[in-house]
């Protein structure tokens, strides 16, 4: 089996790469998908847990994940509809017009 | 253990949370086929379900204890942040009955969602199970996102809500990336079982994980109370969402997001050996940097909105006081501060309605004069400043004093100063915007008519104000028992 160290050093490379990805680009919907890598990296680390404790609950806790995240993407979407209409642009640097 | 489920007792503990969805539900279906013909019925529906929900918490006591495999703990704190929690989803309703259906037309999923949104937070605070705890805090703030963007034709709301949904969602990412590693470090996602399961330690280096994965936890109910340093979506959110989803924002959210943090470092991981002295200074130093950008940045502001999203994140600070001590009496100031918090952010945020209503405009400008325009609207602001400044006899003032009385029991001396001086520093910014109220004369003249809602909303507002100012027995004889209760219980 593969030791629990190498799958807790992966998925903490592709949070980071999520993280990195949330704060470098600048199109929301490519940030969307850099939350949803931070977030498949969270189930991943559950999957391994569940796996080397032996116990269930972490693997259940993925679907309920899942479903949460996908609520959320919904709501995030129709915002990013909402605001393309408003300003012809989903670039967030060009969200600005509250400053101070 | 199937039996231990369907007890009746499980029954009465959730029931009050039941009706709020069951409602939730019911406006929304209401609203979709007959929202044009009765825009009053979902608003009404909503203040019904609150007030059910409330006498029901009232009319049994008695009904405390663990459910569901420990999952959910119905206490006195429990019973405590509720009662606050259903005095803002009234306060919002009634905040929001004529500015919603002015400004946004269609109005009913307004109140279905502020009704989901108190039930999620009332999940919240008695969750004691991380997967529980993060359903609630998801069902919560989803509501909160449609919420801030509820008025999707304007570029404002529009813009806070996009904002708030990126942040709130990589903030929730990283507090289930802090619970999964704590349920790994233990082994359980049950907060009781955790001090044995963390003393069990699984596998070598799970002490280390566990801490990361409190820090994780730590920092996205961080950005929940809009504490330094994740508070910098707050000023944005709050000046764009809509003025009743605002005052909701900064009262109750945050609220919730104390009384989870309460629920989990006050109780279950008390024991847990270095993590509490690790947690005091933290807070202590956030609490801190809180209180000093909070006050700082709220001088120059020229929006009012803007200037009480910076002014609640120095609240937060003065709160954060409260939870370095982890003292009985640090958890008693924070909820006495909270219900105070409440009354009086709510009643700014109504004045702020009744402006925007006239003037469409939210500058601090449009303030000048109100006290010609309506004595009583004046009056109200200059009460619930005066609290929220920390002025006695009003409940802001006994509110500090418990606070600051915590911080010197333990001896954060330099805390309590910053607190203190920073205190005057809100004074300042408080009394400039009264003195355009009540010394400045306003380019406009007419007088401000405040409708029943708002009028009763105002009524509220002072009347907790200043009863908690002067009999705070009400609710600190309460919480002191919630001290020993929750101490006693969860250890």
């Amino acid at each position: 089996m593969v030791p629990l160290p190498h799958y807790l050093i992966f998925t903490a490379i592709l949070f980071t790469l999520g993280v990195i990805g949330v704060l470098t680009r600048r199109n929301a919907i490519i940030i969307f998908m850099s939350i949803e890598l931070m977030l498949n990296s969270v189930n991943l680390t559950m999957v391994t847990f569940a796996r080397f404790l032996d116990s269930m609950d972490g693997q259940v806790a993925v679907f309920l994940v899942m479903t949460v995240a996908a609520a959320e993407v919904a709501v995030g979407l129709a915002l990013i509809v909402a605001i393309y209409r408003k300003k012809d642009t989903i670039n967030v640097d060009e969200m600005h017009i509250m400053q101070g | 253990m199937s039996n231990e489920l369907i007890s009746s007792l499980h029954h009465i503990v959730v029931t009050p949370e039941f009706i709020l969805l069951l409602a939730g539900i019911i406006v929304l279906i209401v609203d979709a086929f007959d929202g044009d013909r009765r825009p009053w019925l979902a608003p009404c529906l909503s203040l019904i379900a609150f007030l059910l929900a409330a006498l029901l918490m009232i009319g049994f006591p008695e009904s405390h204890g663990r459910i569901f495999f420990q999952a959910y703990t119905h206490d006195t704190l429990a019973d405590i942040m509720n009662v606050l929690f259903l005095a803002s989803g009234v306060m919002t309703v009634l905040s929001g009955w004529n500015y919603i259906s002015r400004w946004a037309g269609e109005s009913g999923t307004f109140y279905g969602l502020v009704v989901l949104a108190v039930m999620g937070m009332m999940l919240m605070v008695s969750a004691s199970e991380l997967l529980t705890l993060f359903v609630a805090v998801e069902t919560t703030t989803i509501a909160l996102y449609i919420l801030s963007g509820y008025f999707k034709r304007e570029k404002w709301s529009a813009e806070a809500g996009i904002k708030f949904v990126i942040l709130g969602t990589v903030f929730s990412v990283i507090l289930l990336f802090g619970m999964v590693l704590v349920y790994g470090a233990t082994g359980t996602t049950v907060f009781t079982e955790m001090v044995s399961g963390a003393a069990k330690s699984p596998f070598p280096g799970s002490q280390i994980v566990f801490f990361g994965g409190m820090i994780l936890i730590l920092a996205g109910l961080i950005f929940k109370i809009t504490a330094v340093p994740f508070h910098f979506w707050a000023p944005d959110a709050y000046t764009g969402a809509p003025t009743p989803v605002t005052a909701f924002l900064s009262v109750a959210s945050k609220a919730s997001g104390f009384g989870v943090l309460i629920r989990l470092f006050y109780g279950s991981f008390n024991e847990v050996p270095g993590l509490q002295s690790f947690l005091i200074v933290l807070l202590v130093a956030l609490a801190g940097a809180t209180m000093i950008v909070g006050n700082l940045m709220a001088i120059p502001q020229k929006n009012i909105k803007r200037l009480l999203a910076y002014s609640s994140i120095a609240q937060a600070g003065y709160m954060m006081i409260g939870l370095s001590a982890f003292s009985e009496i640090g958890m008693s100031s924070i909820l006495f501060y909270l219900a105070q918090y409440v009354f009086a952010t709510f009643g700014i945020f109504v004045v702020c309605i009744i402006v925007y209503n006239h003037d469409q405009s939210d500058d601090l400008t449009a303030y000048e004069g109100l006290s010609k325009r309506s004595p009583f609207v004046a009056l109200v602001l200059l009460v619930c400043l005066l609290s929220l400044a920390g002025i006695p006899p009003l409940a802001g003032f006994i509110g500090k004093v418990y606070l600051f009385t915590a911080g010197l029991d333990k001896g954060h001396y330099l805390l309590v100063t910053i607190g203190i001086l920073t205190s005057v520093v809100s004074v300042y910014y408080y009394l400039l915007i009264l003195k355009r109220a009540y010394i400045e004369k306003g380019h406009r003249q007419d007088v401000l008519t405040v409708p029943h809602a708002e009028r009763l909303a105002l009524w509220i507002a002072m009347a907790g104000v200043i009863l908690l100012g002067l009999l705070p027995g009400l609710v600190v004889d309460r919480v002191q028992m919630t001290g020993e209760f929750i101490l006693g219980l969860i250890k």
